[in-house]
């Protein structure tokens, strides 16, 4: 009984609580690369009916940053350091600090290194793809616009049985933590659904919601494959098929193969003390000030380079949590020191109002 | 009357959250109508993961009046009496009336505890209830406990109020008409919603019974009972459709009941192959993560399919049940892996790698907490007088029991450790007594759940305790209040009930010595004073055993047996023998039950033993030794005799002593009235002090047969 009379609900639509479309007048000084002139208006289908499946793994992304660039958000790029997952990106972790606004998405090429199977399982992967978007602060209808971003990719919701599911997020090296849900599609969690409420240690002033989808998940439903690699990456104007297979078996298995024997340990470890001194050095600079932004992205080294070293089986249960508390140590630092350095240059992301309730109100 | 409809709409809830949350409503709201004076009929709870509801009948339309008395000080004072009689308040007389709002001529004079106080009648003639229910329930809603809360959008600056999760919508109807309630960023109307995605239209609701009909038009089952009884009875139809029926699980279908707002169950499919896999580990797979049901034959032995609890109807059935199958079948896949690396290598071979992993950072690895283990459960059984062939077993138990904990299957699925040790000490060739006792040493798993069957069970389990209990107490983290985050009382528990229950007569303060020891050998908890900490471990033991032998007593029809566990616990033994406390609680607590007026003064007997004794003592006149030709009275003699005839029952041999103690306390109950003459005719401290010695060394060998049973003193002799 598919009985959908949902009306276009108007008001829900006209009145996103709490945030607004970013105008043009507000725009970040240094503008983000990925800040693109207006997109092309994308396809748009009413809220009740699914558009045809995305077929294509790149597709797929395709429509997601088509979705939520119409929905106000910057469609940026990857950091260019590894990270475990789009958390870790700036974008994420130290835009979510403070009060100013931010609303975005991407991909992120994602480092698991424990996981590589060298290309044999059809589900595992060391390096996959997330796609990630923060709303800050988190919209009242986020439920409704996440769904329709399903529908966008031709995932009817009451035909995949989706589901919000109790999943509280936490990420002990990231200090950062957040209630919400795992998104099940036919019991597969498809997407991480999160309203921050912490990070880098730090209680969060307003709350921001993250949204990652497991790309290779999303797309093996659509495109009803039982295996990673078979993925269809893209059809080309020829007519051409390439494969996620043809694109990163290889990458798996040699990854695997240095993530799991060759990676050299005694190196690996000597940088990461090299990778936490200067991290920590470049946080202490006096002048002109601490340097955050590479202070942050040599955190990063340090986390990823302590993931290879557990992927090497050279970290014990007990020097495991001492490596964690010194990442953690690390991003806490990272996170304060940016949260100061936006405070000193007067959040200039703030709006009148924002800055009026944030700032000069009685929550400063 | 008019009723009262008042509906929190919310951004999916989590499962474990909803039932606690709507027992505090219904509690709360009538707690919370009382107390603003408005009498009402029946308050109703329900609710599903999108919406929790209160319905309460028959509110009265206004509150009551309200009359009543405020006392003040004392009138002397409340007023001050002038030389010429006239009286002035004094400074605590009016701020009585300020306090209060009234005025002088308002006072007047009562009796009040202490005294005449100064009072005065406050009157309220009560609001109409529309006007107070609003502020009544934004005083109920932030009270709903949460474990864990969170802020959405810019909550943290502008109301400040949290949730379990994000509040979408309120509903609050009185007689048909909105209240105003506010919370959060959300400010309540008189619509609801129907299922977010078969009606997700916003419903005018103007009654209780209307909009009972618009959830059900709207394909949501307010009533929880009703969604498990669906489930039950669709999940189970899916179930016969595949050639059996629902493993029971009755957690597993509280939690599905509050995952969807109306059960759509689907019935899917496996293959066969993976059935090779133990049971166990399957229904996990199932359970755990995915929320499916397993299904079982008439034998409960798994069929390869399961029911998965859809949230919605969808049109592609068949498609749905594919997606959930193929999802199972990764997990599966993923296990089998696990499951078949596991088993090549052997559990006795894991044990090196159990250095790897921390039991507790000042006490060791899992590696040193095994070596305690084994040392411990050895002396257990020694001490226990077992066969030699048996302690070898215990030994390899404790040597493998928590090697399963570096396999992959138990990595993944930590309920299933002791399970697949079982399952992979079978596969290696170890005796199936090893095996069981892998398993059953963490038995009971929880309160009320079964113990260990097997004696290896049973004495590592007790030494695992001990061992964590010991341990933890030495670091100074023994349980505080509610703070128990080692879960010793448990642990606590757990071994008393395996030592009564297997009728072990080990004594505490031997095995916690032995414990303590175990560490010290090992170069642990070095700078404990050792016998603090046994002191300290015993102590905390009995604490909980004390517990254990009252629940036991209840469990019996024996409730109320607190005063008779202590004074059994304060018999010579100890706590050295816990089934020989255990067998006397039983028999005294029974003979209280079945005697009655006649316990009471059977106790009160003896008591008065052991105070004659006691004041003797102080005095300085220890009995001596007895010498029964210097009695001389009818009276002593009697007891005299009866008392040798309990002392010669002896210990028969064969027989049981659990038996043989609860005679004895039959035995004492028949030494009363000779006890009573007794006092009757003789003055126990005569002027004669051979006299007197002798009746006290006679009292002293009643008191000898006394403490074996129990510490008289302690017995409540009020009814």
């Amino acid at each position: 009984m598919p009985a959908k009379k949902k009306k276009p609900a108007p008001k829900k639509a006209a009145k996103p609580v709490g945030r607004k479309p970013k105008p043009a007048s507000r725009k970040p000084k240094p503008a983000p690369k990925g800040r693109a002139a207006p997109l092309p208006p994308v396809t748009r289908f009413s809220s009740s009916t699914a558009a045809p499946p995305a077929t294509t793994f790149q597709e797929v992304i395709l429509r997601l940053q088509r979705f939520w660039a119409n929905k106000g958000c910057l469609i940026v790029q990857p950091t260019r350091t590894e990270v475990g997952a789009g958390t870790l990106n700036k974008h994420t972790f130290l835009r979510v600090l403070g009060p100013e606004p931010w609303n975005v998405a991407y991909v992120e090429p994602s480092s698991r290194p424990t996981d590589g199977r060298y290309g044999e399982n059809p589900n595992r992967l060391q390096h996959y793809y997330q796609f990630q978007v923060i709303l800050k602060p988190s919209p009242k209808d986020i439920q409704e616009q996440y769904l329709d971003s399903l529908r966008e990719l031709g995932i009817d919701p009451v035909a995949f049985d989706v589901r919000f599911v109790e999943d509280d997020w936490e990420h002990p090296a990231l200090g950062a933590a957040g209630l919400g849900w795992e998104v099940w599609a036919q019991g597969m969690e498809v997407t991480q659904f999160t309203y921050f409420q912490q990070c880098g240690g730090l209680d969060l002033p307003r709350v921001s919601v993250e949204l990652t989808y497991g790309l290779e998940r999303l797309a093996m439903y659509l495109q009803n494959v039982e295996n990673v690699y078979d993925l269809v990456w893209a059809e080309l104007p020829s007519g051409q098929k390439i494969s996620y297979g043809d694109v990163h078996k290889q990458d798996e298995l040699e990854w695997s193969h240095y993530n799991f024997k060759q990676a050299d340990t005694a190196a690996l470890l000597a940088q990461f003390g090299q990778f936490e001194a200067e991290a920590k050095r470049l946080l202490a600079v006096e002048e002109p000030g601490p340097l955050v932004l590479p202070a942050y992205e040599h955190t990063l080294k340090c986390s990823h380079w302590f993931n290879v070293l557990q992927a090497r089986g050279v970290v014990s249960q007990t020097e495991r949590a001492a490596y964690i508390a010194r990442i953690r140590d690390l991003a806490r630092g990272c996170a304060e020191t940016y949260l100061a350095s936006r405070a000193s240059r007067g959040f200039p992301m703030l709006s009148g109002t924002e800055r009026a309730l944030f700032v000069e109100g009685p929550h400063a | 009357m008019p009723e009262l409809l008042f509906e929190i709409g919310c951004e999916e809830l989590p499962a474990g959250f909803i039932d606690p949350a709507l027992a505090f409503l219904e509690r709360a709201v009538d707690d919370a109508l009382t107390a603003a004076r408005l009498p009402h009929g029946r308050v109703l709870a329900d609710g599903t993961p999108r919406r929790l509801v209160v319905m309460v009948d028959d509110v009265a339309a206004r509150q009551s009046d309200l009359e009543e008395e405020l006392q003040g000080p004392p009138t002397s004072v409340a007023w001050s009496v002038g030389a010429d009689g006239s009286r002035t308040l004094t400074p605590a007389g009016e701020a009585f009336l300020k306090k209060n709002d009234l005025r002088a001529s308002d006072l007047y004079e009562t009796p009040g505890k202490k005294g005449t106080v100064i009072a005065a009648k406050r009157r309220e003639t009560g609001r109409p209830a529309a006007e107070v229910l609003g502020a009544l329930l934004e005083g109920v809603l932030p009270k709903i406990p949460c474990k864990k809360t969170m802020s959405w959008g810019d909550g943290r600056a502008t109301h400040k109020q949290v949730f379990a999760r994000p509040v979408q919508w309120l509903l609050a109807l009185f007689g048909g008409r909105a209240l105003s309630v506010r919370f959060a960023d959300v400010v309540s109307g008189d619509t609801t919603r129907g299922h977010r995605y078969h009606a997700p239209a916003e419903v005018r609701v103007t009654s209780v019974s209307q909009y009972r009909a618009a959830l059900e038009q709207g394909q949501v089952v307010l009533d929880r009972a009703e969604r498990k009884q669906l489930i039950r009875e669709l999940a189970g139809k899916l179930a016969k459709e595949a050639g059996g029926e629902l493993l029971p699980d009755e957690p597993l279908l509280d939690i599905v009941k509050n995952l969807v707002e109306k059960p759509f169950p689907v019935l899917g499919h496996f293959e066969e192959r993976f059935l090779e896999m133990p049971k166990e580990l399957l229904v996990s797979e199932m359970r755990e993560h995915q929320k499916y049901f397993a299904v079982v034959d008439g034998t409960g032995t798994l069929r390869p399919a399961f029911v998965v609890v859809a949230g919605s109807e969808s049109p592609q059935k068949a498609a749905l049940a594919a997606g959930n199958a193929r999802v199972l079948r990764a997990r599966f896949e993923d296990g089998a892996f696990y499951f078949r690396t596991d088993r090549e290598s052997t559990l006795a071979s894991r044990g090196p790698r159990l250095k790897q992993m921390v039991f507790q950072r000042e006490l060791g690895t899992l590696a040193d907490k095994t070596e305690r283990l084994q040392a411990l459960s050895t002396h257990l059984g020694m001490r226990m007088g077992l066969a030699q062939a048996t302690l070898v077993g215990v030994f390899r138990t404790a040597a493998l029991c928590k090697c399963d904990l570096v396999t992959g299957v138990v990595n993944e699925f930590p309920e299933l450790q002791g399970v697949m040790g079982r399952t992979y000490a079978r596969h290696d060739g170890e005796p199936a007594a090893v095996a069981a006792g892998i398993e059953e040493h963490y038995a009971p798993r929880h309160a009320g759940a079964a113990l260990p069957t097997g004696v290896e069970g049973a004495i590592v389990g007790i030494a695992d305790r001990l061992d964590t209990i010991v341990g933890i107490i030495g670091i100074g983290k023994a349980p505080t209040g509610s703070a128990d985050p080692f879960a010793l009382r448990r642990a606590a528990i757990g071994c008393a009930q395996i030592m009564i229950g297997h009728g072990f007569r080990v004594s505490l303060e031997d095995a916690v010595t032995f414990a303590v020891s175990a560490y010290r050998t090992q170069k642990k908890l070095e700078k404990v004073d050792p016998v603090a900490l046994i002191k300290q471990t015993v102590e905390f033991l009995r604490g909980r055993v004390r517990g254990v032998l009252v629940e036991r007593a209840a469990a019996q029809g024996l409730a109320g047996a607190e005063d008779i566990v202590d004074a059994a616990m304060a018999a010579r033994g100890g706590v050295n023998d816990l089934p020989d406390v255990d067998a006397r609680v039983t028999a005294l607590a029974k003979l209280r039950a079945e005697q009655g007026a006649s316990f009471v003064s059977l106790a009160a007997t003896f008591k008065r033993v052991g105070n004659i004794l006691a004041q003797a003592r102080q005095k300085g006149l220890a009995p001596t030794e007895l010498d029964p030709s210097r009695l001389v009275d009818d009276a002593e003699r009697a007891l005299y005799d009866a008392l040798a005839g309990v002392e010669a029952r002896g210990m028969p041999e064969g027989v049981d002593l659990t038996e043989l103690r609860a005679r004895g306390a039959a035995d004492l109950a028949r030494l009363r009235p000779s006890v009573d003459r007794f006092f009757d005719k003789v003055l126990v401290m005569a002027d004669d002090p051979a006299l007197r010695d002798a009746r006290l060394g006679l009292l002293a060998r009643l008191e000898e047969q006394l403490v074996e049973v129990a510490d008289f003193t302690k017995v409540q002799l009020e009814a």
